[in-house]
Parts: C-alpha cells; sequence; structure tokens
C-alpha cells in the first residue's frame, strides 16, 4: 500500500531527524558516492534498528512490508545527506529482492533477516576480466558435484567483496544454444569465506580500493546455494538491473558537493546553480515516477535507463560547474575542496557503473521504434 | 477533473487541433483552429462558470497547451486563456471575440511590448505592474489600434499595437503582478513540453521509415545516440511540466508555485535546444527546408524558450533562491517545494 503525500513528508522528516543525531554525534561527515565509498556496518546496524533497511521484505523475513516508493524515500535521503550507507547498500537493493523473488525458502529465511538487520553484506559477482557490457560471454562455470556444485572462474568490480559475507555469482552451467546465448545461466550464493575464494582488493583512480577481483578456484557450492533453477540466471540478473538502475544513487552521487557550493557560490553562479538545480529536480521526479511504475508492476526498461544516463551525466556536471564556480571565490572552504577533490577523482566512474551509458542508450533507441 | 478524463481532454483538443493547416502564412491565425477551440470554451478554462467558463485548474489547461505546442497551433491560447482569466479576476465576463495580452512590467505608461497576434486579436488585456507590485487590468478593442507586425523566430505574430492610453478602460487591480508573470510563464513551459513531445514523435518516425545503406537510420549507433536525446528531452520536459501542472493550487495562482515554475521553465528550455539540435540532425538536410514540417516545432520550441521570461532568467532566479536559501534548500524545494520565488530580478 503506498502512502499519502504527506505519510511521505513525514517518514523524510524522521530520517532527517536521525541523521541530525549522526551527524552531531559525530559519527559521519557527508561524502559524495556515499553508497559506494561509505563502508560503516555501524551505521548500516543503526540504520536498521530504525526499520529502514530491509524496507521492502515482508515481515515474516525480518522486513518492514514497506513500499517501493518508500525505500526509495528513505534513500534519497541518506544520500542527499551523503550518509554511509555502502555496506548494506547492494544485499538491501538487489540481493534482497532477487531471493524474494527467485530463492528457495530456506535461503529467505537465513538470509533475509540477517540482511534487514544491516548485518549480512552482499556482493555482486557478474563481470568478469573477459565479459563486461557482454556480460552473456561470461566463462565462470559450475559443474555438478555430489551434494553441490564446483565453481571455478574469475569475477571482477566485485564492491567490497573483501567485506562482504556472500556473492551472488553468475555462472555458466550449460552451454548456450544458437537461439538462446542467455540460456543456461545460474545464480549461486557464494560464501566469500569459502575455501577457494581468493579476493584481491583493485585499487582504483581515487585511491580507494573497494573494488575487488574474486578468483574461484574449486569452490563447493552446496545444492541449497542455488538461486531458484538452472537456466533462470539471465532473467534474474535483467530483474535485479532494474532495481540497480532506478535508484537515487543514479544521480544524487555529487548532491553533497552541490549542497555545499549553493553556501559558497558567488552571484555571478546563479544561473549555473539553477540549470543543474532544475535539472536535479527533474531527475528525482522522474525516479520518483519509476518507483511507483515499480509499486504498480508497470515498470518499463525505457526510463530506469533515462534516468541512469541523464543522472550520471549530471553528476558528472556538478563536479565540472563546483569547479569553474569555486575558481572564482578562491577555490572555496576547505570541506567543500575535499568533497570536489573526492567526486572529481570519482567520476569516470559515474557514467560506466550499472551498465555503461552506451549500453543503456541502446536499450532505451530499441525501445523507442520498437 | 480526474486524470482519465484530462486525458480525454486531450484527446478532444488533440483531434480539434490536428488538422494542421498547411500553407497558412506564417504570423496568420488558423482561424478555423480558434473557431473550434473557441466554441468549445476551451480558453475559458480557468473562468469561473458564473462568468461563462468552466472553472477548471491550471493542470486542466496544461493539458489543453500542451497538445496545442505538439500541433504548433497558430492560435494565442495561452494568452486568450489568461486573458480571460484575469478578466474574471476582477468580475468582469470575458467579451466575445480573440483576446491576447500584454504584460508590462516598466513604469513607463508608454512601454509597448510586442503582443502575440495582436494583428488579429479582437481584445486586448494589458496588465501593468503597479509601485505596490500589484497588477492594474487594462481592456481595449485591439481593432482601434495601428498595427505593426512583427514576429519570433518562429514567425508566429508578434505585433506592435499603437494604442493611445485613453483606448483602454480599467478593469481591476489584482493582487500581485508577479503572479500573473509566473502564470503566464507556466503556460509557456506547457507548450515548449507540446512541441518537444513531437519533435521526438516525428524523429523516432523518420528514424525509422527513412532507409540509408539498404538499412533505416534507426540501426546505426551514432543515430540511436541522437534518437535518445530526443527522448530524453520529451520525458524530462514532461516529468517536470506534470509537477508543475499538480503544483499550481487550483485558482491558478502562481505565487506559491514559483521555483516550480522557474525549474519548468530551465528544464524545458535544455529539452527544447537538445531535442531540435538531435531532431534536425536526425533528419538530415529535408528537415532543414520549410516543405518538411519539422522546423514549425523546432522553430517555436526555441522561439518560446524566450519568452515570458527567458531560460536564461529563470536560471539566475532558481539560482538566487538557491544562494540565497543555502545548502538545505535545493533539497527542501524538490523533496517539498513550498515558498515563492522571489520578484528581485538576478544579477
Amino acid at each position: 500500500m503506498v502512502p499519502d503525500e504527506a505519510a511521505l513528508r513525514r517518514l523524510r522528516a524522521d530520517v532527517r531527524a536521525f541523521l541530525d543525531e549522526e551527524r552531531a554525534l559525530g559519527n559521519f561527515e557527508p561524502i559524495c558516492d556515499s553508497w559506494l565509498e561509505g563502508h560503516d556496518p555501524g551505521f548500516s546496524r543503526r540504520l536498521a534498528q530504525r526499520g529502514w533497511v530491509g524496507m521492502t521484505f515482508p515481515p515474516a523475513y525480518g522486513g518492514h512490508g514497506r513500499s517501493a516508493l518508500e525505500r526509495f524515500v528513505v534513500n534519497e535521503e541518506l544520500l542527499a545527506a551523503g550518509a554511509p550507507v555502502a555496506a548494506h547498500w547492494i544485499a538491501d537493493r538487489q540481493t534482497g529482492p532477487l531471493l524474494l523473488r527467485f530463492g528457495t525458502e530456506e535461503q529467505r529465511r537465513d538470509l533475509l533477516p540477517r540482511i534487514a538487520a544491516g548485518e549480512l553484506y552482499a556482493a555482486i559477482g557478474m563481470s568478469e576480466p573477459d565479459s563486461g557490457s557482454d556480460l552473456a560471454s561470461l566463462r565462470t562455470r559450475a559443474a555438478r558435484t555430489d551434494g553441490g556444485w564446483i565453481v571455478n572462474g574469475t569475477k571482477v568490480w566485485t564492491s567490497h567483496a573483501h567485506r562482504s559475507h556472500i556473492m551472488l555469482t553468475l555462472v555458466r552451467v550449460d552451454p548456450p544454444s544458437q537461439e538462446d546465448r542467455h540460456g543456461g545461466l545460474a545464480q549461486f550464493i557464494v560464501d566469500l569465506g569459502a575455501e577457494g575464494v581468493t579476493v584481491s582488493p583493485i585499487r582504483v583512480m581515487t585511491g580507494e580500493a573497494h573494488f575487488a577481483e574474486v578468483a574461484l578456484r574449486d569452490v563447493f557450492v552446496p545444492d541449497a546455494m542455488l538461486v531458484g533453477q538452472v537456466g533462470d540466471g539471465w532473467r534474474q540478473v535483467t530483474s535485479e538491473l532494474a532495481y540497480e538502475r532506478s535508484g537515487p544513487e543514479r544521480f544524487l552521487s555529487t548532491y553533497p558537493l552541490l549542497a555545499a557550493l549553493a553556501d559558497e557560490a558567488p552571484a555571478s553562479a546563479e544561473a549555473e546553480l539553477g540549470r543543474l538545480g532544475a535539472r536535479l529536480w527533474a531527475l528525482h521526479l522522474l525516479s520518483e515516477r519509476v518507483n511507483r511504475a515499480i509499486e504498480d508492476g508497470s515498470a518499463d526498461m525505457v526510463q530506469p535507463a533515462l534516468v541512469k544516463d541523464a543522472g550520471t551525466r549530471l553528476e558528472q556536471e556538478i563536479v565540472e560547474i563546483a569547479r569553474e564556480v569555486l575558481d572564482e571565490v578562491g577555490g572555496g572552504s576547505a570541506t567543500v575542496r575535499r568533497l570536489l577533490h573526492q567526486a572529481t577523482l570519482a567520476a569516470p566512474a559515474f557514467t560506466l557503473r550499472g551498465g555503461t551509458n552506451e549500453i543503456l542508450r541502446t536499450i532505451i533507441a530499441k525501445a523507442s521504434v520498437a | 477533473m480526474s486524470t482519465t478524463e484530462r486525458q480525454a481532454l486531450a484527446e478532444v483538443v488533440s483531434a480539434m487541433l490536428a488538422p494542421e493547416p498547411e500553407g497558412l502564412p506564417e504570423g496568420e491565425l488558423d482561424t478555423r483552429a480558434w473557431t473550434t477551440l473557441r466554441d468549445a470554451g476551451m480558453h475559458l478554462l480557468l473562468v469561473d462558470p458564473a462568468l461563462g467558463g468552466s472553472g477548471g485548474t491550471f493542470a486542466d489547461l496544461a493539458v489543453v497547451l500542451r497538445a496545442a505546442g505538439a500541433h504548433a497551433s497558430s492560435v494565442p491560447l495561452a494568452e486568450a486563456s489568461v486573458a480571460a482569466a484575469l478578466l474574471a479576476r476582477c468580475g468582469m465576463p470575458p467579451p466575445e471575440g480573440l483576446l491576447t495580452l500584454q504584460l508590462v512590467d516598466s513604469p513607463r505608461p508608454d512601454s509597448s511590448p510586442p503582443v502575440p497576434f495582436g494583428r488579429a486579436a479582437d481584445h486586448l488585456v494589458r496588465v501593468e505592474a503597479q509601485p505596490d507590485g500589484g497588477a492594474l487590468v487594462r481592456l481595449a478593442d485591439a481593432r482601434r489600434a495601428t498595427a505593426t507586425h512583427g514576429a519570433n523566430l518562429a514567425g508566429e505574430a508578434r505585433d506592435h499595437l499603437s494604442l493611445r492610453d485613453d483606448a483602454f478602460r480599467d478593469v481591476g487591480l489584482l493582487p500581485s503582478w508577479w503572479d500573473v508573470r509566473l502564470l503566464t510563464a507556466a503556460c509557456r513551459a506547457m507548450l515548449i513540453a507540446g512541441a518537444v513531445e513531437r519533435i521526438r514523435l516525428l524523429t523516432v518516425r523518420h528514424a525509422t521509415e527513412r532507409h540509408q545503406f539498404g538499412q533505416p537510420l534507426a540501426r546505426f549507433q551514432a543515430v540511436q545516440d541522437l534518437l535518445v536525446q530526443t527522448v530524453a528531452a520529451a520525458h524530462t520536459a514532461g516529468a517536470i511540466c506534470d509537477h508543475l501542472a499538480e503544483r499550481m493550487d487550483p485558482d491558478a495562482s502562481a505565487l506559491s508555485a514559483g521555483p516550480a515554475v522557474a525549474a519548468a521553465r530551465v528544464v524545458t528550455g535544455e529539452a527544447a535546444l537538445s531535442a531540435s539540435r538531435a531532431a534536425h540532425q536526425v533528419h538530415g538536410a529535408m528537415g532543414f527546408t520549410t516543405e518538411h514540417p519539422l522546423h514549425r516545432f523546432t522553430r517555436r520550441a526555441l522561439a518560446w524558450r524566450d519568452e515570458d521570461g527567458s531560460d536564461v532568467t529563470w536560471r539566475r532566479r532558481l539560482g538566487a533562491r538557491l544562494r540565497d536559501g543555502g545548502s538545505a534548500t535545493l533539497w527542501a524545494l524538490v523533496t517539498d517545494d513550498r515558498g515563492p520565488l522571489s520578484a528581485r530580478s538576478a544579477s
């Protein structure tokens, strides 16, 4: 049941009050890209205690039975504030919904309550060194063995794998056919602490190493850790992508910088501020619309892709405008300079992650002429 | 009106405006379209039923204006609708005939900005800003004016009407000139959104139907990129205008929707440019000719950016508000926008 406008406003106010408390206690400082770079298990647990992790999971599995729109509203507030939500982000955003939709009852009972408690963290095991945009070409294999499967392969770009408990791993079980190169794939819940799993951090140009390469050498995965059926892999992943692309992290990553800029910009920068602000407003409206559509089951491929394409480019443009504006005032405060520095180095990745903008535009174009 | 009713209204108006006249000289009134709209009372949506209107809301008018924009109708529907609404607010039933509108924010009484379709209008409603911020609403018989023809970028009639001061009759005093400015600016946003949507449609159709190198243009990735720009422009403009339409008070008072009006003008302005550029690129040389319909929409979209306050000015106004309010302002506006946008001119 979707709450009315007044209830959503109250929810925003509640989250803001929580964030005020957290800031007052010195528990976090705003950063850009906080859903990726702000890994803080303590914060995740405290957020979960307020009922804001696993919001859309049914109460029977430790969740709160709330709507996609309410979850969207909470996450918008968290990202606008640059709060450290990275630890639980993947598990909450897509692993939980995946298990609810395709998982076994045992998997749901075992994992969902811990995700909702902000205690179980998940990584995405999809991309490989030779399979990025062309995910279906992946080579990680699972072969049947007694009581389970033996998995071999390498996954890459797995954010926070070294700090996560499980990795949702897309593997090839059966060979693809001519008619269906997406067939024969499956997802497994791989215990990142299992024997044969080696997690190696990958340092990126921001200086951070939250990415990782996960090598899987004869890793035994029990039958109970297969998500759904063999052959379901592609369908599961496509459904996860819809969740991944519809969120506020696709246009709010550099919002903390824009907010700080409003305090320090000279009058001559008003036109630029107005332009950025108006665009952000439109993206918020589009993203909200996507989440309402998820709610009533009418979600399509085009709108989330549009939000991600336009949103991530806005995130980048905020960085460059900020630099120019701050140059006029001699660089700005230490806070805004820190945010600008961080955002500048993170910026190239905005339009790459979660599906490159080029791929998304192909999706939009194809849907538009269909 | 409910959403379903509004959708029905959009379809009705679209059907009325769909016979787009080929060969109507630029600047001329589309008399057939005007008569059809007038007979259906489409210009009286904001007028109280007691004064002959249908007592609708801005959201209803928005739907009609988007259709007008999408059909590049040569009718001053926005101007006529606002003019009628203002007269009604002063207690006067709108007169028969074509109404047009002129807003004057200068203290100089002889200031006479160009009047949309001044040459074809029966009545001119002139709204003069008062020193206290109020609006003096005046009415004149436009046919008594000496009209010097002018045009905007799209060739739409923007005429200088020479009228003596005593040709005007004072109809009433409204509390806020800025409110009227915001209302006309909001109307302009809706027109632009309609035009951008039509530009998207034309572009998708062209890319699908036009073949080169043995395949439709739409198969080429570089062309797909351009198509996406028109789709993105239409969705973005549509979303901000949907929000603005809801946001305006039922009695169309725009004052508290100021920031939303500014945001809508900024976004539709950008959408007009990006959609027009991408559309012309896809349509090639054919789309650049007057023979092809595309220019009727792209020129309007571009021209309308500069009317009822240019989008550049609206950027500055919104930016000034953000700067004045500080770091929490944008988020407050986006999530729960309330409150005014200052009328003070931005630097």
